[in-house]
């Protein structure tokens, strides 16, 4: 629960402005591939939501303000860490969620599967491209981390508050 | 990563709530649906919010004297390493509840025994007949263990041609260890919520469902590994 009741407010030079909130909780979506998805939290009213849904509108799959890097480490095969940028996009369920992807606009939500969006392959395109964290083992061990960059704030603390390492996708 | 076999996945933000479920796609290589035609024996699916020990995004499948059923079943051969993976929530131990069964007789089955207290299987062979053992001792583990209503999980592994069945919690901490002939005998599953008797479903699970995964001829986790598995159903806690 890092950073959590903060009441920073939004400064226009970054040299002094706060630090975002770090979420409350980074959820992990297991499915059956090797995409998956990530989605957290943040405190209703905190000036770091403000500032990710200020000027957007708040239904499932459209984007937010800012970015989260996120860093992964297959703990199992010793592969990474390697980091990758996502932007945020709105869950829509009515607590203040949001997932990450690495689509540069709104996403069309038609079904699970587009919720799961972080694929740990190298292929092109891929948001690690060049940097399989994959292997052939069913239960590797995951280390799973993240910052949050919103426009207005320097970048939040890394939050881990999933327990971790994490079983990962298993296909 | 190495493919499961068969997963029931109940996570679907994308599903309406308190729908039943006639139908969902196992997410394994084995990819035969989930299916349910009777009305009053199909599952409800639970959306976000709706169950406080959840964190408020997640969805969850109740099964309330329900059961579901794999168009094509799984076999669990006795050659091959398995691990089998169920996470569920408000369990309710009132009377025996079954996690997996097979239709075909002598109806294999992996059951949680009523109170929360012990672990009941039978295989698909008909040289065992169903066993017992306890978690709330230490007679078979390292862990006395008794499941509770928040979110549980059950890890069973076979090695490859042993007759070991090892059990484990939603910890990774071992619950029960059976060690008897014939315990690692084939499996052949294609149902979970309920049993079979062979005129009818019986000893139904009472809980809302979290996944239940069948993964066949893998390489065992190791400790940290399980608990690994069971930290993916820690972070569904609210």
């Amino acid at each position: 629960m890092l950073g959590l009741g903060l009441s920073n407010t939004i400064k226009s030079s970054a040299s002094s402005a706060p630090k975002a909130d770090a979420p409350a909780v980074l959820l992990y979506d297991k499915n059956t591939d090797e995409a998956f998805g990530l989605r957290f939290f943040l405190t209703h009213g905190s000036a770091t939501q403000e500032a990710i849904v200020s000027g957007k509108t708040e239904t499932a799959g459209k984007i937010m303000n800012g970015t989260a890097t996120v860093t992964i480490t297959n703990q199992t095969t010793s592969q990474g860490p390697h980091s990758a940028v996502f932007n945020i996009f709105n869950y829509n369920n009515g607590v203040s969620s949001y997932f990450l992807a690495p689509a540069t606009s709104d996403i069309t939500i038609s079904g699970d599967d587009d919720y799961e969006t972080i694929n740990l392959t190298t292929g092109s395109g891929l948001p690690y491209e060049g940097h399989s964290l994959d292997s052939s083992s069913a239960f590797d061990e995951f280390d799973i981390r993240a910052v949050l960059d919103i426009p207005g704030f320097t970048t939040s603390d890394v939050f881990v508050t999933i327990p971790t390492p994490v079983q990962v996708p298993n296909a | 990563m190495a493919k499961a076999n068969v997963i029931f996945k109940a996570e679907s933000p994308t599903t309406t709530g308190d729908e039943s479920i006639a139908t969902r796609a196992s997410k394994g290589s084995n990819t035969a649906n989930w299916e349910q035609s009777t009305s009053g024996k199909k599952p409800t699916h639970k959306a976000a919010g709706t169950n406080a020990k959840l964190d408020p995004t997640r969805t969850s499948t109740l099964f309330d004297e329900d059961v579901l059923t794999l168009a094509t079943p799984e076999q669990a051969a006795v050659a091959e390493t398995w691990v089998w993976v169920f996470a569920w929530v408000d369990g309710d131990y009132t009377s025996d509840g079954t996690l997996a069964s097979g239709s075909g007789s002598p109806y294999p089955h992996l059951v949680i025994g009523a109170g929360g207290t012990s672990i009941k299987w039978q295989s698909s062979s008909s040289r065992t007949a169903e066993r017992t053992v306890d978690i709330n001792n230490t007679d078979n583990s390292s862990t006395n263990y008794t499941f509770g209503s928040d979110v549980e999980v059950l890890i069973l592994t076979h090695a490859s041609t042993s007759q070991v069945l090892n059990f484990y919690n939603i910890d990774g901490d071992l619950i029960a260890v059976s060690d008897e002939a014939n315990n690692g005998l084939e499996w052949d599953i294609d149902t979970i919520g309920a049993g079979n008797s062979g005129s009818g479903v019986v000893e139904f699970f009472s809980g809302e469902l979290l996944a239940a995964e069948f993964y066949m001829d893998v390489t065992l986790p190791t400790s940290s590994q399980l608990i690994a598995i069971g930290n993916v159903y820690k972070n569904m806690m609210n």
